[in-house]
């Protein structure tokens, strides 16, 4: 579980979001709405510990802090891949898929049409492409905390479909997932509009 | 333990693939070597006195080409996000870092420039001095060039040559010192070096531990 009591965030000597707060209970998802600008990503870095200069208080359901960070399963909104590498080389290597079995890895890409670029170098990939293979690492994960930073962008309609259904498969698991999209009416049981949080 | 491992084998892959981050420096180091005699003088006793001066500078201006972009790509792709998200320890990520480019960029120029110093009629009673000074001093000029790396990340690559060029100056001096004088002379200049190197070891890569965690502040 994570509760987030008070929570703000400062950039520049402007307040993003002020006064946040919000419980995300086990099998619970959290849409983050807003316009451009309004802090969904910095809430994800924040959630996830990548930025700490925040003020208010977040409390993940143990208590020491190291395991949760290992509980945690982070898409951010670059896709942290080496373009010299393989899609197979970047797995072998990514600090999120480097704990899944390989064969789960294998058939992640396979439900996501990768299976034949397994040896393609990354930067002869597309966007989409590219999003894919990270949301590979997502759907072989096992996790309980996923904070997802516009999982679905530069995705196709089928693509968006599968990563959909692999989200609800993850909640029905008892996995907590947080996710920003500026998509209407996607996946989430309730949204927060960041807009309404604006000092 | 397994991270350590883990992660000393994902950046020997990324420069293994990467053959510019080797290749570059290689390039420029020869160029810079085999224009020095057209340049200056082809007087064998003018360029032996010149020579040690001269590797050191190729050696800096050309390990300067990859040292400054250490930490780039890894911050404009997002991997140091992963970093801070799994609680790695930053001090291995800087270290490791560090030595893999020092082997994929400083190693080869100084196996180099034992085969280009005849260019240059190097006094080859001197050449373990030079290569001596040359182990200890790239490494220094490695963890200068990461913090000028560290330190302007995101922007343009003239502020980490404005960093990095007055921290090594230091380095060139007892380096090409400890490669010109007598050989009485050298422990000395070889100890200074040893000491400079045991003494930036923990504070620079403190300082790049500092100098990247301000770009997530």
């Amino acid at each position: 579980m994570l509760t987030i009591q008070g929570l703000s965030y400062a950039y520049s000597d402007r307040f993003l979001f002020k006064n946040l707060s919000f419980d995300l209970n086990p099998g619970e998802i959290i849409q983050l709405k807003g316009r451009n600008g309004s802090g969904k990503t910095t809430l994800i870095k924040v959630l996830c510990g990548i930025l700490k200069n925040y003020e208010g208080k977040i409390s993940f359901f143990t208590s020491s802090r190291s395991d949760v960070q290992n509980e945690i399963f982070y898409l951010g909104h670059k896709n942290a891949l080496k373009h010299d590498l393989t899609i197979i080389e970047n797995l072998k290597y990514d600090f999120r898929s480097d704990e899944i079995e390989l064969a789960k890895l294998k058939d992640a890409l396979r439900t996501l049409g990768l299976e034949a670029y397994l040896f393609t170098k990354v930067s002869d990939l597309s966007e989409g492409q590219k999003r894919k293979i990270i949301l590979s690492s997502f759907i072989a994960s096992n996790k309980s905390i996923y904070l997802l930073d516009e999982p679905l962008i530069n995705l196709d309609e089928e693509s968006k479909k599968i990563v959909s259904k692999e989200i609800n498969n993850k909640i029905k698991k008892g996995a907590s997932i947080v996710f920003t999209s500026h998509e209407e009416n996607i996946l989430a049981i309730k949204d927060i509009n960041l807009d309404e949080y604006q000092a | 333990m397994i991270f350590l491992k883990s992660f000393f084998s994902r950046e020997v892959l990324i420069y293994s693939k990467k053959s510019s981050n080797v290749i570059s420096p290689v390039i420029f180091f020869l160029i810079c070597i085999a224009f020095f005699p057209l340049a200056i003088s082809n007087d064998p006793k003018e360029l032996s006195r010149l020579a040690p001066g001269l590797i050191w500078i190729c050696i800096l201006l050309a390990g300067m080409l990859s040292i400054q972009t250490i930490f780039k790509e890894d911050y404009d792709d997002g991997s140091l996000d992963l970093f801070y998200v799994r609680r790695f320890s930053m001090l291995q990520v800087v270290l490791i870092k560090i030595f893999v480019n020092w082997i994929f960029t400083a190693l080869p120029l100084i196996l180099l420039s034992c085969s280009m110093v005849f260019l240059l009629y190097f006094p080859l009673e001197k050449l373990l001095n030079l290569i001596g000074s040359l182990f200890i001093g790239t490494l220094i000029i490695s963890f200068f060039g990461a913090l000028a790396g560290a330190l302007s990340l995101g922007r343009n690559s003239i502020l980490a040559s404005a960093i990095m060029l007055p921290l090594s100056l230091p380095v060139l001096i007892l380096g090409s010192s400890a490669s010109t004088y007598s050989s009485e002379n050298i422990t000395f200049f070889i100890l200074l070096l040893l000491a400079l190197l045991f003494f930036s070891v923990p504070i620079i890569s403190i300082a790049c531990i500092g100098a990247i965690r301000l770009h997530y502040e």
